[in-house]
Order: C-alpha cells, then sequence, then structure tokens
C-alpha cells in the first residue's frame, strides 16, 4: 500500500521504518563517522551530493559495506566514488564502474516498479576499516528540497552529520527542524545557505508498543512553496497542496461502459445513499484486489479507474480512484484522504505541508456523517477502519477546502473465548472451542478463512490456539454479518497435556493472556501506545466426569482494577466439572516513561492471576 | 528411472493415444468446454483452491545463425476455485542472459482471464502488453512478470508464450506437479538428430501416456534431410504437492523430468560426446574458464604470493591446511552465492575480497596445493538444490563446490565460506548425499558428504532451592559440531542476545554470563551463566521442572502419516544433568521414575536419584542415532519424541516437613 516511491535520497526514511532493519541491527559494531548531504536548488532543478563514511569494526558488521542504492529510473544518478580505508587512512579499493551492477528494485509489498538500484560491495577483511560513498543526483520532479536525517540506520550511532542547502533568495518554502542542533544560514549574491550541524548521536532501537523510532529522530524537512511532479504544484498550504491532487483526480473518473452497466444493475431500486455506498464497496472488494504497480516517479500518480475496471487490481491510489469513479457514477460524492498507516501512527506534521503520507482512502459524507473505506482490503467491514489506519490525523483531499482531519477511532480487539475441555483419566483429553474476535483481530480471522489454503489455515489455528502437543482434528470460521468486524472460530482439538497429576491433585495451568511480553522498566526508553481498546472474555469449562463425582475445588474470585485497566478471575464448581471465568482489559492510552513501572507491575500481576494453576483435589 | 533419447529413433515405448477423456481436457487457446465451466470442486482433492486444467510443453529446435536453438512453448490454463487461489493470477517467467551476448528471450505472450458471466457466456479479458513488466533480477536472470486481469473465485486464467534459447545444454526441464493439483500435464520434445539428451524421470513410477514416433515433416540443413523424433509424456491427476517439514528439498520429490544434453552429432558424422560420463563431467570442468582455468590462474598467482603472504614453515601439513582455511575465511567474504562456477576472476577476488563459494573455495584449493596438500575440488547439490544421482551425469545437478584435501592418508572436507565452522568442517546446506571428486582420473569417484559426526549439546544445571520457593540457577551449556555452529551463528556471541534467548527459557535474573570459545570454532562452543527460576507452589508442594524449560516441549513431528524421509541432516545428541539441592525441612514426595529405551534408531534414558537428604540428582538424554530416518521408521521416531517430551518433562514434587499431617 505504499505510495511513496522512494529516491535514493529519501531512501533514508524507509531505512528508518523498516521494521526489519530495526530488529536485527542492534549487534553490530559499526558506526557512521560522516555522513554529509549538500543540496542545491538551482533553475529548477534538485541536485543532492550525498557523502558517507561508515568505520566497520567486525567481519559480522560488514554488510553495511553491502550496498544497494535505489533511484528512480528517470532521475540521473550517479556514483561519484567508493573507496576502502584501511585504518591507517590508506585506500586500499577504488570502485571502478564496472563493479557497480544496476539492477530492478524488488520490494517484497510491489508487484512491480520502475526503480532501480545500483549493487556494490566494498568488503575489506582487515578490521576496522572505512568506507567512503559519493553518490548524486538531479531530477526536476520533486516535492521535497530535504528530507534529511543525519541517521542512515536508527540503530548505527552517527558521530558527525552535515547538511547543507542551498536555495535562491526568491525560492519559497516551508520548513521545520530540531531545536536542538547547530544552525547557521548566510544570503549572498541571491542564494540562500542553510548548514545543520549534528554530532554524538546514538542509535535507536525499537520497543514493544512504541511510537515508530522515526518519531525520535531529528528531521530536517524542506517543502518547496511550488513543485512540479508530472504538472506543477503548490505546497505552500495544506489546501494548495490538496488542490494539486485534487486536479489530478478529476481526469481519472471515468469508468468503462461496462461498469457503468454493473453499477446501474447494482444500485437499481436502492434508494438510499448508504446502501448504495455499502454495495458498491462490497462490490470492489469482491471484484478487485491489490497488486502494486508503481511505474510513476515516486508513486504519486494514480492510475485511472478505466485501469481497475479492466484489469480489477490496483494499489491504494488506483482502488481508491476506481471506488470514487464508481460513487460519482452512482451520484455519490466522496473524498481520498492520505494517511501515514501502519499499527502505530507516525507523527505528521501539521504545520508542514508536504507529502507525508504512505496510503490513501476514501471519505463518503452522507447525512452528516462520514462513511470511511478501505479500498484495499477484502475482509474489512463496510464503513470501518482497522488499526492500520484509525485515530490518526490525515489529509481530506478537497478541490479547494484541503484540510487535515483526524480520522475516527473505531477499532478494538476483543476476543471471547468459550471452551469446553473434556479431561479423561489416560491423560488425553478433548477441547470444543468457540473464539469470537471482534474489532482488529477479525480482519486478520477473515483474512485466514478467505485468502489462506487449507493446509495453511490449519497451521495458522495451530499457532493462533497455541496448544502445545495438541492435534486439531477439525475447524471453521463463520461470519455471521459481513458489516461487523466480527469473525468465528470454531475448532476441535485432541490434547495430551490438559492436566498434571500432582501427589494427589490434579492441576490445570490455563494458557497465559496473548499478550506481548514487556520490556523491564530499566530497559524501557519509550512511552507506551496502547492504539485500540484490547479486551479477552474466557469461559474455560473442564469437565470432571472421569474423577467420579470425587472432586473438591473452594470457589476462588480475584479482581483487580487500575487506570490501565482491569481484570478479573473466578473459579466455580459446577456438577462434574469446573468453570473458570477470565476477564481483562487493557484501555487504549498513553503510557509516559515515568508511568512505565506501574504499567509494568500492572501487565506482570495480570499475567500471574491469568496463569494461576487450578489446583483441584480428588476427595 | 534412466532414458536416453536417441537420434537413431529407437525407442517406441508406447502408444500415444489421445483419449476421448483426454482431448476433452484440452482445448484450444480462449475456448473452455463445458466441465472447465462447471468445474467448482476438484474431486480428488476438495480442498484445492485452484486446479492446473492443463500444462502442456513443447520443445522444438529450430534453425538460427549457424546452427539451433530450441523453442520452448508452454499453454497453462488454471482454474481459481477459491480466494485463496488468486494468487495463481501472478505470474514470472524467467529467462537467462549470459553476459557474454547470448541471450534467452521470450518471444511471444499471450494471456487472458476467461469469466462465465451466465450459462454458456463467457467474457474475455486480454493481458494489455502494457501491462507485461521485465525486470532485471540480477546479473544473469531476468523476468518477465505479469497478473492476470480481471480474476476472482471461478475464473479460468490461462496463458501461453515462447521461449526461445540458444543454451542447447539446457533443455527445458518439465515439473508435472505444482503446489496445486494438476488435472492433465504433457510434455513433448521434437528432437533433431544432431543433439542426444539423457534424462531423469523423478518420482515416476509410469507416465500415464508415453510415446516416441518420427515426425512425418521433413527438414533439412544444408543438403541433409533429417525428420525429428518426438517423444511425448503425459500425466494424468497428478496431486498437489504438500509441503512436509525435515525434507532437503521440494525439488527432490516434486514429479518432474530433467534433461542433460548427452551428444552433438555433427553432419560431417562425427560425434562429441558432451557429457555422457562423469569422466566427461569432469573433464568438461577442468577446461571452464571459471573452473579449471579458475584455478590455473589461481595457481599462477598463489605461485608468486603465497609465500609473501603466509608463513606456512614449520608447519605440519594439517596445520597448513587449518592457516590457509582460515586465511581465506578471513581475508574474504562469501556474497552468499552458491556456485560451481567462480562469479569473478582471480584477479577480481583478490582484489574485492568477496565472490561467490566456487570464488572462494577453488582458490583455497590453489592455495592448498600451492603449499603441497593434496587437494581436489569436490562439486555437489546443497540441500535446497535437491540431490544428485549417480546414475545420471548430469552437470545440471550439481550447484557448490568444495575442497577434499588428503593429509597423511587422513581425507576430510574443507570450505571457506563460513567462518563459524571449524577448518575441518562443511556448511550444513552441503551436506547431501555424494560428491563429485574433480581431478584428471579418468575414473569417476564419489565422496560421501554425510556427516556421521554427532552434534552435541551437554547441559549442567545447579538448581537450589531458597525459602521463599525461588531458585538460583547456575547453567553451563556446551554444544559442539552443527548445534555449536548453529549458535555461534544465531547469537554471534551477543551476550544481550543470548540473555534474551534464556529468559524465555524460563530463567530471570540472568547475570555473569560468560562465554567460551567463540572464536576457537573447533572447541565446544560455551555459555555459563547464574540466575534465578521459580519453582511452582501447588499448595503445601514445590514442583520443580529438573531440567527447566531447557528440554523438547513438543513433537516437531505433526504429521499422522510420512511420504518422505525425516531428514535431521546429523545426528544429534542432548543430555542434561542437573543437581537440585534444597533447604532443610523439605522432603521428596514424587520423584519421576527413570526411563530407558535404547534401540538402533535412539536412545532415550532419564535417571532420578536422591544424593542426600537436601539434593537430588537428574539426568537425561536422548541420542538419534540416525542424520535420515526413512519414512517406514515415521511411526516410530513420532512415538519416541513423544515419549521425549513426556519423560524429560516430568516433575520433581517436594513438601515442607512441617506442613506433613495437615
Amino acid at each position: 500500500m505504499i505510495f511513496l516511491g522512494r529516491s535514493a535520497l529519501l531512501s533514508v526514511w524507509l531505512l528508518l521504518t523498516s521494521s526489519f532493519y530495526l530488529t536485527t541491527l542492534g549487534q553490530y559494531q559499526i558506526t557512521l563517522l560522516n555522513h554529509s548531504t549538500k543540496i542545491e536548488v538551482s533553475n529548477n532543478e534538485l541536485h543532492t551530493l550525498v557523502d558517507l563514511t561508515y568505520k566497520i569494526e567486525n567481519k559480522r558488521s560488514s554488510w553495511i559495506a553491502d550496498f544497494e542504492l535505489p533511484y528512480q529510473n528517470d532521475k540521473r544518478f550517479r556514483i561519484i566514488s567508493a573507496e576502502i580505508i584501511t585504518s591507517q587512512g590508506k585506500v586500499v579499493r577504488s570502485l571502478k564502474n564496472k563493479d557497480i551492477l544496476t539492477l530492478h528494485d524488488q520490494s517484497r509489498d510491489i508487484f512491480y516498479q520502475n526503480k532501480l538500484i545500483k549493487k556494490f560491495s566494498l568488503q575489506w577483511h582487515e578490521f576496522p576499516y572505512r568506507i567512503r560513498v559519493k553518490y548524486e543526483s538531479r531530477t526536476r520532479d520533486f516535492y521535497y528540497v530535504s528530507r534529511w536525517s543525519p541517521y542512515e540506520y536508527s540503530q548505527i550511532p552517527v558521530l558527525q552529520a552535515n547538511l547543507e542547502v542551498k536555495i535562491p533568495f526568491d525560492y519559497k518554502v516551508n520548513m521545520s527542524s530540531p531545536v536542538n542542533h547547530q544552525y547557521d544560514s548566510l544570503c549572498t549574491e541571491n542564494i540562500v545557505t542553510m548548514k545543520w550541524h549534528f554530532e554524538n548521536l546514538p542509535f535507536h532501537e525499537a520497543e514493544k508498543f512504541a511510537p515508530p523510532v522515526s518519531d525520535y529522530l531529528p528531521w530536517i524537512t524542506i517543502v518547496p512553496h511550488q513543485f512540479r511532479f508530472g504538472t506543477k504544484g503548490k505546497l505552500d498550504s495544506w489546501q494548495s497542496y490538496g488542490k494539486w491532487q485534487y486536479d489530478l483526480h478529476q481526469d481519472l473518473l471515468e469508468l468503462t461502459t461496462s461498469e457503468m452497466l454493473t453499477v446501474d444493475e447494482l444500485i437499481d431500486g436502492i434508494d438510499q445513499k448508504r446502501e448504495k455506498v455499502r454495495l458498491l464497496y462490497y462490490y470492489l472488494q469482491d471484484n478487485t484486489r491489490y497488486i502494486n504497480v508503481s511505474i510513476d516517479d515516486g508513486g504519486l500518480i494514480p492510475y485511472p479507474a478505466s485501469y481497475v475496471c479492466d484489469n480489477k487490481y490496483g494499489d491504494c491510489k488506483a482502488l481508491t480512484i476506481y471506488m470514487m469513479a464508481l460513487l460519482k457514477y452512482a451520484g455519490i460524492e466522496s473524498f481520498s484522504a492520505d494517511v501515514y498507516a501502519g499499527d502505530q501512527a507516525r507523527a505528521i506534521d501539521r504545520s508542514l505541508p508536504a507529502q507525508q503520507f504512505n496510503h490513501v482512502i476514501l471519505a463518503v459524507p452522507i447525512d452528516g456523517d462520514t462513511i470511511w473505506l478501505e479500498n484495499t482490503s477484502k475482509v474489512l467491514p463496510f464503513n470501518y477502519l482497522g488499526s492500520f489506519t484509525q485515530d490518526r490525523p490525515a489529509l481530506l483531499i478537497k478541490e479547494n477546502t484541503s484540510e487535515i482531519i483526524n480520522l475516527p477511532s473505531s477499532s478494538s480487539n476483543t476476543k471471547i473465548v468459550n471452551s469446553q475441555f473434556i479431561l479423561n483419566k489416560d491423560g488425553k483429553s478433548e477441547v470444543k472451542s468457540m473464539i469470537t474476535f471482534c474489532g482488529d483481530a477479525s480482519s486478520n480471522i477473515k483474512y485466514a478463512a478467505t485468502g489462506l489454503p487449507k493446509a495453511e489455515q490449519r497451521k495458522y489455528v495451530e499457532r493462533l490456539i497455541n496448544v502445545d502437543n495438541g492435534l486439531v482434528t477439525n475447524f471453521s470460521f463463520s461470519q455471521n454479518d459481513r458489516d461487523r468486524p466480527i469473525m468465528a472460530l470454531q475448532f476441535r482439538a485432541e490434547l495430551v497435556n490438559a492436566y498434571r497429576e500432582i501427589a494427589d491433585r490434579l492441576v490445570i495451568s490455563p494458557q497465559a493472556p496473548d499478550l506481548a511480553k514487556f520490556e523491564t522498566p530499566e530497559k524501557r526508553d519509550y512511552k507506551v501506545v496502547i492504539p485500540t481498546l484490547i479486551e479477552r472474555h474466557d469461559t474455560l469449562r473442564y469437565d470432571l466426569g472421569f474423577l467420579g463425582g470425587q472432586l473438591k475445588v473452594n470457589p476462588t474470585k480475584l479482581q483487580s482494577s487500575s487506570s490501565f485497566g482491569d481484570y478479573s478471575i473466578s473459579l466455580s464448581q459446577k456438577e462434574d466439572g469446573v468453570i473458570l471465568i477470565r476477564h481483562f482489559r487493557l484501555n487504549k492510552q498513553i503510557i509516559e516513561v515515568e508511568e512505565y513501572p506501574k504499567f509494568y507491575d500492572f501487565i506482570e500481576q495480570l499475567n500471574e492471576a491469568y496463569t494461576n494453576n487450578l489446583i483441584l483435589k480428588n476427595t | 528411472m534412466k532414458y536416453l533419447f536417441t537420434a537413431t529413433y529407437l525407442m517406441l515405448l508406447c502408444g500415444f493415444n489421445l483419449s476421448a477423456q483426454t482431448s476433452q481436457k484440452i482445448s484450444e487457446y480462449g475456448k473452455i468446454s463445458q466441465w472447465e465451466a462447471d468445474l467448482e470442486i476438484y474431486d480428488h482433492d476438495k480442498d484445492a483452491e485452484a486446479v492446473v486444467l492443463f500444462d502442456i510443453g513443447k520443445t522444438y529446435f529450430f534453425e538460427s545463425e549457424g546452427g539451433y536453438d530450441i523453442r520452448y512453448t508452454r499453454k497453462r490454463r488454471v482454474k481459481i476455485l477459491k480466494e485463496s487461489g488468486l494468487s495463481e493470477a501472478e505470474i514470472q517467467i524467467p529467462y537467462y542472459v549470459d553476459g557474454y551476448g547470448k541471450t534467452e528471450k521470450i518471444a511471444s505472450l499471450r494471456a487472458h482471464t476467461i469469466n462465465i458471466v451466465e450459462t454458456s457466456r463467457s467474457e474475455i479479458n486480454e493481458l494489455q502488453r502494457t501491462n507485461i513488466y521485465t525486470e532485471k533480477v540480477n546479473e544473469r536472470w531476468h523476468v518477465k512478470k505479469f497478473a492476470f486481469p480481471n480474476v476472482k473465485p471461478g475464473s479460468i486464467i490461462e496463458y501461453e508464450f515462447v521461449l526461445e534459447s540458444p543454451f542447447l545444454f539446457n533443455m527445458p526441464n518439465w515439473q508435472f506437479q505444482d503446489r496445486i493439483p494438476t488435472i492433465y500435464s504433457e510434455y513433448q520434445c521434437n528432437i533433431i538428430p544432431f543433439y542426444e539428451y539423457v534424462f531423469y524421470a523423478q518420482g515416476i513410477r509410469k507416465f500415464d501416456k508415453q510415446e516416441s514416433y518420427v515426425a512425418t515433416a521433413n527438414r533439412r540443413i544444408g543438403s541433409t534431410k533429417f525428420n525429428d523424433m518426438v517423444y511425448r509424456f503425459a500425466m494424468n491427476d497428478v496431486p498437489a504437492f504438500k509441503d512436509e517439514s525435515y525434507i532437503t528439498s521440494i525439488d527432490d520429490y516434486i514429479i518432474k523430468l530433467r534433461f542433460q544434453l548427452a551428444k552433438i552429432h555433427r553432419l560431417n558424422g562425427a560425434t562429441q560426446e558432451i557429457m555422457t560420463t562423469w569422466p566427461k563431467l569432469k573433464e568438461e570442468l577442468l577446461r571452464a574458464e571459471k573452473f579449471g582455468k579458475y584455478i590455473k590462474a589461481a595457481d599462477r598467482y598463489n605461485k608468486k604470493h603465497l609465500k609473501a603472504e603466509l608463513s606456512l614453515d614449520n608447519k605440519s601439513d594439517l596445520e597448513k591446511v587449518e592457516e590457509l582455511v582460515n586465511y581465506v575465511k578471513g581475508n574474504y567474504s562469501w556474497d552468499g552465492y552458491q556456485s560451481k562456477y567462480s562469479n569473478k576472476s582471480i584477479n577480481q577476488l583478490i582484489k574485492e575480497k568477496k565472490g561467490n563459494a566456487a570464488a572462494l573455495n577453488l582458490y583455497l584449493k590453489s592455495l592448498l596445493t600451492e603449499a603441497g596438500i593434496e587437494a581436489r575440488p569436490v562439486i555437489l547439490s546443497t540441500r535446497n538444490n535437491g540431490k544428485m544421482k549417480v546414475d545420471y551425469p548430469f552437470s545440471s545437478f550439481f550447484n557448490y563446490v568444495i575442497v577434499l584435501v588428503d593429509v597423511d592418508g587422513k581425507q576430510f572436507f574443507v570450505d571457506a565460506t563460513e567462518v563459524n565452522l571449524p577448518y575441518d568442517r562443511i556448511p550444513i546446506r552441503c551436506i547431501n548425499e555424494k560428491g563429485l571428486i574433480i581431478d584428471e582420473l579418468e575414473t569417476a569417484e564419489f565422496a560421501s558428504l554425510s556427516n556421521n559426526v554427532s552434534s552435541t549439546t551437554m547441559i549442567t544445571l545447579g538448581l537450589q532451592l531458597a525459602q521463599d520457593g525461588k531458585f538460583d540457577v547456575k547453567a553451563n551449556i556446551k554444544k559442539t559440531e552443527a548445534s555449536a555452529y548453529l549458535y555461534r551463528n544465531k547469537y554471534s556471541d551477543n551476550v544481550e542476545q543470548l540473555k534474551e534467548y534464556y529468559l524465555k527459557q524460563g530463567i530471570e535474573e540472568i547475570g555473569d554470563l560468560e562465554t567460551y570459545n567463540y572464536s576457537e570454532k573447533a572447541k565446544p562452543y560455551t555459555i555459563s551463566f547464574n540466575g534465578s527460576s521459580n519453582s511452582e507452589a501447588i499448595d503445601d508442594l514445590i514442583v520443580i521442572k529438573p531440567f527447566l524449560g531447557f528440554t523438547m516441549e513438543e513433537n516437531p513431528l505433526k504429521q499422522k502419516t510420512r511420504r518422505y524421509p525425516v531428514d535431521m541432516i546429523f545426528k544429534q545428541e542432548e543430555t542434561i544433568s542437573s543437581v537440585i539441592e534444597y533447604p532443610d525441612g523439605y522432603t521428596t514426595k514424587v520423584l519421576p521414575k527413570n526411563y530407558d529405551l535404547d534401540n538402533k534408531l535412539i536412545k532415550i534414558s532419564t535417571k532420578y536419584s536422591k544424593v542426600s537428604d537436601n539434593s537430588i540428582k537428574a539426568f537425561c538424554t536422548m541420542q538419534l542415532k540416525k542424520a535420515v530416518y526413512n519414512p517406514t521408521e515415521y511411526n516410530r521416531i513420532k512415538f519416541y519424541f513423544d515419549q521425549i517430551v513426556k519423560e524429560f518433562n516430568r516433575e520433581l514434587v517436594l513438601y515442607k516437613n512441617e506442613t506433613l499431617g495437615n
């Protein structure tokens, strides 16, 4: 769903937000000794010159010497020099053109893109050693003068970084930059030169339920008031940027004749606008699929609706334009909205009109309300924004009144488990279970139910229910109402370890709650963001008929409540069995670092209470 | 099964009468039969998300400048049965570019989607040319890719392409099986008399249809007339390939035909043997630019430079081997590519310090030879590339090269790609049956690559119970061979990552974590640390898992039945010895029973004994005596793993004396 094309110079943005890099870099011994970037705007051309020097301490860290520099096919891009320098300062190898491969960039989520990479290696055998790479690019199509961070990878510390930007005196820009840095500016001969300098920046590592690491990094963002990107546009206000996008869309909203006939048939006899939108949205879901083919520079220019009419596939922009066109033909006005999608919302600088987004959805105003449509998903209900886009700022695109709005917080994450365990004397047991998933979790279940082959579904269910040494004998998924984010999973499984016999006692160890293991307080650096309400309700019935009525249970009840959430656990005896009812709720909230120890304690207590053994005495 | 195509039209194995049923299965491009339109569930596999209606390949030799090239045509039709089958509608067709001006090319490609909109009316969506993309994946491989338009469950997708190839050595192979079931699969080769191919049929006991005949069309080259020899093979209702855990590669089991050029018959009557025998394959390699000539170039380089760069004086031959292997590992990097041919010239390797497996290992071979060590390359097929077949001298089976050294009559393999392996061990990917020794002898000698050395893990635990129910843990973990290598690779001796791993095993407050021999690859890799863990309180009882979380807690073998061998790669042995000490006032309530099982396949043993009034000793061991278990042994192995899970996780129960009788 990414529609932000990445130039080599913006590559840092994605690298910084890529979970792969965030989870694998910490163990290496690499320093970015110098990161120097010079940017110049002259005669409406953006010239960027990058000079990087890394120090590599050991062989394990030498992956950094394998470069894949991405650039757009139509951009002039050149490696100026690349060399290996020993610890004594001797240049032992300078790269030649024949050492550089030019290949297509193959991103996992993109079917095809018109982007290339320059691939080369600067490996050496004596450690430590340094590598220095200089490259430049020139383009006339750009909407950022600078989107620059001193970091290349958030987990590699930076010794020194400099940014120099030269723009004509009358070249208007908006900009933002961190406050605590060294900055100079100079104006000579109609050129404004701005310089930023950074030193000794530590590395950053991702933490669970934390804002994206990129939010914590310094960024220098400079946006031209006027830009050219295929066509000319303005970025001096959100309204003007929105207007540029709005104008782009207007020529793209034509449906093919056959598609018009289909729309006519679909909404024939339907009076209510909302119902029309609903029918057309489900038509989109049932007949299109998400395939990202990114041809234009930057991936900003959408395909026309006719492209999706013919192919029945597209990326987020194409599918949204298509949905807009379906609605437009049905006489219903709708507006696209740009958003930065991801499970954790990323900070958007509202004061800086710029292309700060990576996804687009659709808003349909009806009777004073707004229906929100996620057009890339085949599993989300109508008018439902999942955790991917909910509760964050978005740029609503209108002709003259585009604005930053807040997307509604519509999602929750609730799981209701009803299980019956039939325990047998030989230790083998059977469980019959029904799990209802409400909110965000339901879309994953629906994807498994519809998008996975049967064998993969079984593996998915086994992972989901996490029954050690169990064998799922059958399972089925169901959904009663497509309009609601609710899915049910029913399954039966044979268990070999549903209980233990310890001395004269029978012990059942209930499963732990499916919550992430949080860092201990001393290791936590960032605040916690719980983006949606998380709720679990378990009713677990254990049939112990094999004991022949010789069962004695002390009923127990436990509950706790705090600002973080609450939980309760109760155990009771019923006929030849016991019933364990468990509940917990973790509120949608932001927990600052100072509050984290208390939050951590709450989670620990919850875990302990949830996993308390059921000790049953056979009288 | 081994077959030989010859130009002399010897074989007419059986008739190939296209039955009415088969004819019904294949129809013209764009014309679908009623049964295809009606198909909603494939009877032989009711869960199938899509089914190949037919897949037909044809290879034909056509005249090109100065000779013949291969024209390979493929026609494939698939019915999408479920939403989960939509991924079948994204197609990639790779083609090879040799980098020296020769290239395969996709000469034509067409595709469309057929949707049944009403009974007996279908709607066809043609793939637009503008929606076909070309990607350069790496130096040698390009790919044409496209997504079918307007696909949904019920759609029939169909494509045809023609690939033209000047690489006569690489006649296209044919796979009859896919990850979805195939109703009809057919491959036809029209072979001209000038080329002779050998083929290997994997997983095929019998073709449903097989025929060979002389084509009626007359062809000529110059004044020589000839006719093609036509071979056709077909299979019906081929089930989907179902992935199983612990297998080498899907390539080893999927039903397919694999070809190798054997001879070229010249117009003047001469015959050029290409690769009909192993010795010829060896000869070819030794003449190859990126193999034999690369070694010679390395020899020339090493003659000049070895002495200047390395001091091997006063070293024994074994020490020299160790020194040289470690020299290459320490000074050069593996680029991650596997090949039997070097991807660099020797000068490039020396300059760039990085190369593929062949670049490093053939260079190593040269260094060893220059140092006076008998060293020979051994080509092999890595595990993910499938097994080589001793009866089939196919060059294409092999994708890697290592070196066999002979020191004082002792032979062993060396490889320079993996820094975390001892000098005399080869990577796990290379442990795949046999390799072919490349030397100038006129016979073929194979070397077994199997690893008979057990990989061991020895864990020593000291658990000291305190009054509060917590216990202090002292742990010492010693790993050898493949197990040590995997640990070294995974954790890179990173203390924090190791702590994180052991935290997940239920050990808390880990301190004093130390590792030993990370750099001494030949020695056991050892980790020791202190920590704490909680016992489990059940009323007045204290429950302790003597082996904590270090044991197998879940049987990795899940399937009820097994079709393929269970390939564990190497023999394994794991032993945990634990001493549990507890304060005065505790008495043993439950001491688990000992367990012993020992046979040809496995050894399992647990022993629990009271050492004193305040301590108990627990011991468990398991030994997988084979690296590879046959499918017939599967049920037993699965049962044994169940026993390991059960017996190794038994709990020790103590109670406090003063509560006795309460």
